[in-house]
């Protein structure tokens, strides 16, 4: 008998490898193939995974191997489906293998292997299979709840009609092993709770802006794309289910499954592992071969896309995040968003912080020490707002981060770059300094500290530098702003903007429609600077972020609270730059409202009248929004000449500040300098004087 | 039995999605997060019932806070056109418009901004302020530079403020306040303060520190004709009492250790600070409201009276002594004297205690 080597299976298999992987990469590592051994600061008792104490492998090889493992088993439930060799396979391997995430590796290769297992025999062998498969959950995983639930429930499953077991294996058996789990959560502290963490989250979870990975996210395609992939197989295969319990606990697990992006695998794997389609179909797909080839080129390409394998090749190193234990900073952390506990999960990073409370929500279930969540929850609402000092909330509590502060003793404070609210906030507060930013993280230190100190001054110089670029060849931003794709350099230039660094931010955001909302941001950022050191708005600066925030606020997918901020902050600018007209107004008053209002058919009609160098000159000012400030500079710089001469001193002097601001925001400071100094020449008293001055004092410092 | 567990997760599964979208309703964490009008009940409710809220109305903290419309405000404010010290400073006030407006001139150009409240019931002084969005649509405040002050009827530079001005666009003018420090001054100055995303939403200010800012939200108990009877301040600890107090006049845990100390000037304008080191009150059970009534005002209690004095120093007991130099009419002059500021506003020293003890180290 030949033994032909499985390549179906093997194809299947390395098509989940390349998947998983660059999803992984792409999106982040959320949780680790053994999860961290030390509870958070506030948790009183937490159950740790004994075999995360146990095994010496480092992370990066723990997670591997967890990855290899849930491939295998991805591999192997897409190999039961009873009609293999079907193009419906695909869509479910794409599917599960988006989803995965290493901390779900150990409990899918046993929740497969008990949901693989036989009929019950005369034998007992079974039943010490899956006890000692129960044991390795405990052991290994903190998702052993289901790994334990699923081995019960095969325990007392009927035996099949040609065994009858005796009353030990029916009942004997189940009882003991259920009375060492119960033995077990009385006597070691926070095992109970981490074994019911499965369903647990249904009813301890907070808020989605404080754990994300606990609530759907409809509108990321990091969600829903996997799970349309595995609704379009369960449609195929489950259309013609006519058992009314299966249906039920299809809608059950699937209505539970959805309801969190950290249980969406396992719940999905759960469906299929559980209710095995009963499927009637049974001719496989022609072509299957070619097709699995297929599947495999555009696996390859993703993992090469999400593991960067390209830059790779070349030699460089990414860095995708930062790593505070290059810093000197220690102590106690405060997460906001609780996902990235992943990211302070290595042994140094252990060694030198405490996470204050960590995604552990199984750790919640006890008092918290020294506080609750709602107290914790209350602690980062009132540092994202900057709330120090005591205040009475409407609900008779006491609100106030400084009494928390003095209690807890943060040292450092971790925000999610995206959230630009809280970010902008704490730029505000006395009591922390940004140290850090990635694509994922944003990371703000106390003031006061001594070891927060040397990063927190780098990090000023870094964005100093990057915003009045004067000593570009003195600085690094190695380990302080740090991004490894095009989508992380959206995240760190937004974070920028949020710190009020709009300059910086454009810098590292190309000029493209992918950043039209993150432009819009920073330039109604530099109309609001211009406009608040002057007492009118810039022409340049005031009509792009007119114009540009206009179109963005078109745009349907611009996020809720993006729209809300930019549509306020327009308004604004509109309001303080542009009072009434007075009676009968000028032409040049009336071109000067046209374009801080952004009405761009009433310049035109007005440029009509104006002498051809002039109007050479305003067209550039119209061309400005959708022109990248290279272009700016190099056309302003063309068009200030002819002008000498035919227009009044103030109105050159003018031409001039907006050619060293295109210059500043090109970064061509041997451009903006002469610039700024020829305006201040030409027009002294210029409205513009204060804002030229900061800006002249800035690149000169 | 087949039907139990999968009951249970339904039922699990749709309170879960029931306060996921309770949650999606609250402005954000888990905290409960009333509405502007949620819980609230109109300030004029309380005159139906409560004589005492109609003395109240003509009180310091009801007045605290006015929009700068206010005719008289506008009077007032316009009387500064006519001081020297504006003159000097090149400073105009027109008030042509809704709100007062100033401006700075400087040669051929003016610095000016809108001026949309003030601040201080005029019992002690009148801060004009206005309020600025930044590019995020949040409130910043602008602290006009010059206050009128009662003591002397007439305006000078407001406390805090530097005397040499720097080069800045509003430097002429006052001095800018971030977002946060924004709403901290509208929050002592305001019983309802809704806030969105660091904007103040000026329209729905309960302008005022009101009757519901000490009692809570009285919605229930005006709607029920009084008979929820939360929160009462009488039962509220004495500790508690003060802490509410010193929410706006300050705690002694908000100052540093090494401020408070009797040869410091700047706590006496916090009156819970000096009142907490006093010996009366560290060996009593006095608040706050053991020597003042909110709800009238204090000329017409004799807030510089010896009655409140009298309460425990009447001479009856060895360990509550009167006066030692003979003095029965008088008690403030000397224990709880007037300190100046660096600007025209006095204020009383709290920190009760025998003249003559020296400095704590």
């Amino acid at each position: 008998m030949t033994h032909r080597f499985p390549w179906t299976s093997f194809g299947v298999w390395l098509a989940a490898c390349l998947l998983i992987a660059g999803s992984i990469t792409a999106h982040g590592v959320r949780s680790d193939g053994l999860p961290t051994a030390m509870p958070s600061g506030l948790a009183s008792s937490s159950w740790s995974v004994p075999g995360a104490q146990w095994v010496l492998i480092p992370p990066v090889i723990r997670n591997v191997l967890a990855v290899l493992g849930g491939a295998w088993a991805i591999t192997a439930l897409c190999r039961d489906l009873e009609v293999s060799r079907s193009w419906s396979l695909f869509p479910l391997l794409m599917g599960l293998s988006l989803l995965f995430q290493p901390g779900d590796g150990v409990a899918m290769v046993l929740l497969y292997l008990v949901a693989r297992m036989g009929p019950k025999t005369e034998s007992t062998t079974q039943d010490w299979q899956l006890a000692g498969i129960g044991v390795t959950a405990i052991l290994m995983t903190l998702e052993f709840g289901l790994v334990l639930g699923a081995v019960l429930v095969k325990l007392c499953q009927p035996a099949s009609n040609e065994v009858r077991p005796g009353v030990g294996r029916r009942l004997i058996f189940p009882s003991l092993w259920l009375a060492g789990v119960i033995g077990t959560a009385m006597v070691i502290p926070g095992f109970s709770w981490a074994a019911i963490r499965p369903v647990s989250w249904l009813w301890m979870r907070p808020a989605a802006s404080m754990m994300p990975s606990l609530h759907p996210a409809w509108d990321s395609m990091q969600f829903t794309l996997p799970l349309v992939l595995v609704a379009t197989t369960c449609i195929v295969h489950f259309r013609s289910e006519r058992n009314v319990s299966r249906i039920v606990w299809m809608l059950i697990l699937v209505g539970v499954a959805i309801q969190s992006q950290r249980y969406l695998f396992l719940g999905l794997c759960g469906l299929w592992l559980w209710l095995r389609p009963r499927t009637v179909t049974g001719c496989p797909t022609p072509g299957f071969g070619p097709l699995l080839v297929v599947c495999l080129i555009l696996s390859g390409g993703y993992g090469i896309y999400g593991m960067g394998w390209a830059t790779l090749l070349t030699g460089q190193t990414i860095v995708r995040s930062i790593d505070p234990t290059l810093w000197d900073s220690r102590g106690r952390v405060v997460l906001m968003n609780l996902d990235h506990s992943a990211h302070w999960s290595s042994p140094l990073a252990q060694e030198r912080f405490e996470l204050l409370l960590d995604d552990r929500w199984d750790s919640w279930g006890g008092a918290l020490k020294g506080g609750s969540l709602s107290d914790y929850v209350a602690f980062c609402r009132d540092l994202r707002e900057v709330r120090d000092l005591r205040y009475r909330r409407v609900d008779g509590t006491w609100g106030g981060y400084q009494s928390r502060m003095e209690t807890w003793n943060p040292m450092l404070l971790v925000v999610d770059s995206s959230d630009h609210l809280s970010i902008r906030g704490l730029s505000l507060s006395p009591d922390w300094r940004i140290m850090g930013i990635d694509g994922q993280q944003t990371i703000f230190g106390r003031v006061g500290d001594p070891r927060n100190t040397i990063q927190i001054r780098h990090a000023l110089d870094c964005l100093m530098t990057l915003e009045w670029p004067a000593r570009l060849d003195q600085f690094t931003l190695d380990n302080t702003l740090v991004s490894g794709d095009s989508h992380e350099d959206q995240q760190v230039a937004g974070a920028m903007c949020s710190l009020r660094f709009p300059y910086a931010a454009l810098r590292l955001a190309r000029h493209d429609q992918q950043n039209h909302a993150l432009r819009a941001r920073c330039l109604l950022e530099l109309a609001h600077r211009v406009a608040s050191h002057s007492s009118t708005g810039s022409l340049l600066d005031q009509f792009r972020a007119v114009i540009v925030v206009q179109q963005s606020l078109s745009h349907r997918t611009l996020e809720p609270e993006i729209r809300k901020t930019m549509d306020r902050g327009l308004q604004a600018l509109l309001d303080r730059t542009t009072p009434p007209l007075k009676p009968n107004p000028d032409e040049l008053s009336r071109l000067r409202m046209a374009f801080l209002t952004g009405n761009s058919s009433e310049i035109q009609h007005l440029l009509i009248g104006l002498p051809p160098v002039q109007a050479n000159y305003y067209q550039i000012l119209v061309r400005s929004p959708g022109l990248p400030p290279d272009e700016i500079v190099v056309e302003l710089k063309n068009a200030i000449p002819p002008l000498v001469g035919q227009v009044p001193d103030s109105t050159l002097s003018e031409c001039h500040f907006y050619l060293g601001c295109a210059a500043l925001e090109s970064g061509r400071i041997e451009i903006a300098i002469p610039a700024f100094e020829e305006s201040r020449q030409l027009a002294p008293n210029s409205p513009f004087r204060m804002i030229r001055e900061l800006y002249l004092n800035q690149l000169r410092r | 039995m087949k039907f139990v567990i999968p009951g249970l997760l339904l039922s699990l599964l749709a309170w879960s999605i029931w306060r996921e979208s309770q949650d999606r309703a609250i402005a954000s964490g888990d905290l409960p997060e009333l509405e502007v009008t949620r819980g609230w009940a109109l300030e004029t409710s309380c005159q139906e019932c409560h004589s005492q809220s109609q003395s109240f109305a003509e009180t310091g903290h009801a007045l605290t806070l006015r929009p700068a419309s206010d005719p008289v405000l506008r009077q007032l404010i316009q009387s500064l056109n006519t001081t020297p010290a504006a003159q000097r400073d090149s400073m105009q006030v027109s008030t042509e418009g809704r709100f007062p407006r100033v401006q700075h001139r400087e040669g051929q150009h003016a610095n000016d901004a809108e001026l949309d409240w003030c601040f201080g019931s005029g019992r002690h002084a009148r801060t004009w302020v206005g309020t600025l969005p930044d590019s995020d649509g949040a409130t910043n405040l602008l602290e006009f530079r010059w206050t009128w002050y009662r003591d002397v009827d007439g305006f000078q530079v407001t406390p805090g403020q530097p005397t040499e001005l720097d080069s800045g666009y509003y430097s002429h003018l006052g001095v800018l306040f971030d977002q946060p420090k924004a709403r901290r001054c509208f929050g002592c100055h305001a019983t309802h303060l809704p806030v969105d995303a660091g904007q103040i939403q000026v329209a729905k200010i309960q302008a005022g520190v009101t009757c519901q800012r000490c009692h809570g939200p009285r919605e229930a108990h005006v709607q029920t004709g009084g008979s929820i009877q939360e929160h009462r301040w009488s039962g509220l600890s004495r500790d508690e009492q003060v802490a509410r107090c010193a929410e706006c006049h300050r705690h002694p845990e908000e100052q540093t250790p090494d401020s408070i100390h009797i040869g410091n000037p700047d706590i006496v304008r916090f009156q819970p600070v000096g009142l907490m080191q006093s010996e009366c009150f560290q060996r009593s059970k006095m608040t706050c409201t053991s020597c003042h009534d909110p709800h009238q005002t204090m000329e017409s209690q004799n807030s510089g009276g010896i009655w409140q004095c009298i309460q425990c120093h009447d001479g009856k007991q060895d360990d509550r002594p009167v006066c030692g130099s003979g003095q029965l009419d008088n008690c403030l002059s000397c224990h709880m004297p007037k300190v100046s500021m660096d600007r025209p506003v006095r204020f009383t020293d709290h920190w009760i205690r025998i003249p003559s003890e020296k400095p704590l180290p």
